[in-house]
């Protein structure tokens, strides 16, 4: 066979071998042996926080399933005067459902007040505490002797709760009819 | 045509029948064997069994039991498993686990950092070199999937997306991988 025939036969020899190799996706690869681990499937816990009206004991979910922060409606003990505030707490439970340990930090955000009818927001103000757990309604015991405080933070471990009792203060007559609304958001998180 | 001009073309269509058949009129050869032997290829082998979960340290779980535990960001998961690994042959191989695809619902699988594996003599506890080179060896391989406790700061806020999932480790492997020498 002459020369240019050989190499003829050499190029398309070398063309089939590419071909072959790019039709099959091989490769020139050293061994490998794989084995599956088996370590089976692992959920990731939830994190649920409850939120409970003293006055009425009922929970509800801080957040829905879409993530939205749940309205709790607390009822205070009677309406506020000069001298005379009303009390209303909630009881904020850990329930989530983490195989480990699962420590949060509820803590309030700042205090919004607006009146409802006129002229009564500006007379008010608010304090906070973090009481003791087992506490079903709140009072001015819970206030007594302690610094007024417009926030209050709680530790809370998995199963288990911290009540935050709130104290709303008049600082004057109020108007006829007045009426205000006291919003208190309550931010959870993970420690 | 005279008888002998009849067997010479006889003789000529004979000859192109064996040019045809791909004959040759070979010269001389002779064989003779090179007594060179046979040969046998090596092989890898990995067998893995039954492994265990350690989590943050202080609980241990099977496969089948970490299916009820649910984790929470900061948790740190130890797989441990004893494998056989078999290098027949002149082989130098390293051991890896592959990072677990992410099969499962609304869990991302950036949230997870794996360690590098580490192995042990699965009867000495002594530390083992990878890439292996032994023709038979029994070690314990311990991986580490931390679940990252900073996920709310990843890109798109996954932390928070990442409760409520499932993460299927049916896609881990080990791979034995041959290095050249």
């Amino acid at each position: 066979m002459g020369t240019k025939s050989l190499l003829k036969a050499s190029a398309l020899l070398a063309a089939a071998v590419v071909l072959g190799l790019l039709a099959v996706q091989g490769t020139y690869a050293l061994w490998n042996k794989m084995v599956p681990v088996g370590a089976g499937t692992i959920p990731t816990a939830d994190f649920r926080v409850s939120l409970t009206d003293l006055s009425t004991g009922v929970p509800i979910d801080m957040t829905d399933s879409t993530g939205t922060s749940a309205l709790v409606s607390l009822k205070p003990t009677g309406s506020p005067s000069p001298g005379k505030p009303a009390y209303a707490g909630v009881r904020i439970s850990n329930v989530t459902n983490a195989g480990s340990d699962f420590a949060v930090r509820a803590s309030t955000g700042e205090v919004s007040i607006t009146n409802v009818a006129p002229g009564l927001s500006g007379l008010l103000s608010v304090n906070m505490q973090a009481v003791l757990v087992e506490k079903t309604n709140c009072s001015a015991e819970d206030f007594a002797g302690t610094a007024s405080s417009g926030s209050a933070t709680a530790n809370i471990s998995k199963n288990s709760s911290a009540v935050f009792c709130f104290q709303i203060l008049m600082t004057g007559d109020a108007p006829s009819g007045g009426s205000a609304r006291v919003d208190v958001p309550i931010i959870v998180n993970q420690l | 045509m005279n008888k002998m001009t009849k067997g010479s073309i006889a003789t000529g269509v004979g000859v192109a029948l064996l040019l045809g058949g791909g004959g040759t009129l070979a010269m001389w050869n002779i064989n003779e064997p090179s007594d060179a032997g046979s040969i046998k290829s090596g092989n890898m082998t990995l067998e893995a069994s039954v492994g265990e979960w350690t989590i943050n340290g202080d609980t241990f779980l099977s496969a089948a039991q970490i299916s009820s535990h649910p984790i929470v960001p900061g948790d740190v998961l130890t797989y441990s498993q004893n494998l056989k690994v078999g290098l027949v042959g002149d082989l130098r191989a390293r051991l890896t686990v592959e990072k677990p695809q992410d099969d499962a619902t609304n869990f991302d699988a950036d949230t997870f950092e794996i360690s590098e594996v580490v192995l042990k003599d699965a009867i000495g506890g002594s530390a083992v070199a990878n890439p292996l080179t032994a023709p038979e060896s029994s070690v314990t391989a311990t991986t580490t999937f931390t679940f990252r406790g900073d996920t709310g700061e990843l890109p798109g806020d996954m932390g928070n997306e990442s409760m409520d999932a499932t993460y299927n480790f049916g896609t881990v492997q080990y791979r034995l991988e041959q290095l050249e020498l």
